[in-house]
């Protein structure tokens, strides 16, 4: 995770040069909520922060790397009477998200749905540590009270693969903020 | 028809055609990715008292998963085991400090601490009891201790497995209230 907070960094600093260099509209934005598993029964909802960049490279169609930290609630098991818990673990996403935006009909605000692809490390107590492609998508809505600020609401499905096999999905609930680099 | 009702028709189209191919991609990605239709069960697995065997220098214990309900419901869709563990309390009732092991093994015929060590695979080490005292091995205490998870995976997946329980030197232990905690990956 060290080594990946610099690389995402260079890869934002990039986009906005590159977006800045073609005219390309840019935001970046932090964001916070919770992250919901769904389908385990190993573990619980935990929260999650994250950091992204968006290029708007058409009106309707923005990309979107982005870095997501999120932690399972540790389980409690009542094992013969005894209540023992069992540690949640954690998730360190980085990934590229597809954006497809309402173009600019609302002037303060839009919605998007979002698809795209992430690597994944998976830390746990006791299991080895794994590296595993994700998959997302879900769906936004980003109000704009200024021309450079946005407040953005977000529900996003994320799926991610196991070394031996099988998932784990969760649905991850966000707001954050977005600052915007040009008028919208 | 003029030229802004042929705009206005054909924004239109071109917005419906993106959330159609929005929509068929989301489709595609459901239907072929297996791993966002699976989810995770837990079978919380009691071995009785009466169940657990003292050998030459150890004692021993068969778990079969096969005959729980959550196994029997998944056992043809099972991708994977998640995560494992055994909690246990172990009483000393010698007089000098106990230190112990825990080894699986899919063979449950394993005759004595030498068979146990040269063919099970040890995943609990470090265990240590002080004399007249009882230790309530924990699931946080476990993954202290815990070696050789893939291994462990490995024989679990099998549905059957035997587990031994031996110290270094013979002495007066009681091993009792035994419990498995197994997380399957399996589809949905």
């Amino acid at each position: 995770m060290k080594k990946s907070i610099p690389v995402f960094g260079a890869i934002l600093f990039l986009l906005m040069m590159v977006s800045t260099a073609s005219a390309a509209k840019f935001s970046i934005g932090g964001f916070a909520g919770v992250n919901i598993p769904l389908f385990q029964e190993d573990v619980k909802s935990g929260l999650l922060f994250g950091a992204k960049g968006r290029i708007a490279v058409l009106p309707f169609l923005g990309v979107e790397p982005n870095f997501v930290y999120s932690k399972y609630g540790d389980k409690d098991f009542d094992i013969g009477g005894l209540s023992m818990s069992r540690e949640g673990g954690t998730i360190t996403s980085f990934g590229v998200d597809l954006l497809l935006m309402t173009p600019g009909e609302f002037s303060r605000g839009r919605f998007y749905a979002l698809l795209g692809v992430n690597s994944n490390s998976l830390k746990r107590k006791g299991n080895p540590d794994q590296t595993q492609l994700g998959l997302s998508f879900g769906t936004g809505f980003e109000f704009l009270p200024t021309d450079i600020l946005g407040i953005e609401v977000r529900a996003r499905l994320h799926g991610i693969s196991l070394e031996g096999g099988g998932g784990r999905n969760n649905l991850e609930l966000s707001g954050g903020l977005n600052y915007h680099f040009g008028k919208q | 028809m003029n030229r802004n009702k042929k705009k206005e028709i054909g924004d239109l189209i071109k917005k419906k055609s993106l959330w159609g191919l929005w929509g068929c991609i989301l489709l595609i990605l459901l239907v072929s990715s297996c791993f966002l239709t699976s989810g995770t069960w837990v079978i919380i697995y009691e071995v009785e008292n009466e169940d657990i065997q003292a050998g030459a220098g150890f004692y021993k214990f068969t778990v079969d998963l096969t005959e729980e309900d959550i196994w029997k419901d998944h056992k043809d869709d099972i991708d994977d085991i998640a995560d494992i563990s055994f909690t246990f309390k172990l009483a000393n009732t010698g007089d000098d400090t106990l230190t112990g092991r825990v080894y699986v093994s899919s063979d449950s015929a394993l005759a004595d601490t030498a068979a146990v060590k040269s063919s099970a695979t040890i995943i609990l080490d470090g265990i240590s009891v002080a004399p007249g005292a009882t230790l309530q091995m924990t699931l946080a205490h476990y993954y202290d201790l815990l070696q050789n998870f893939g291994t462990l995976k490995d024989l679990v997946k099998s549905g059957k497995f035997s587990a031994y329980a031996i110290t270094p030197n013979p002495i007066k232990m009681e091993l009792s209230d035994v419990w498995v905690v197994v997380t399957i990956s399996a589809g949905l």
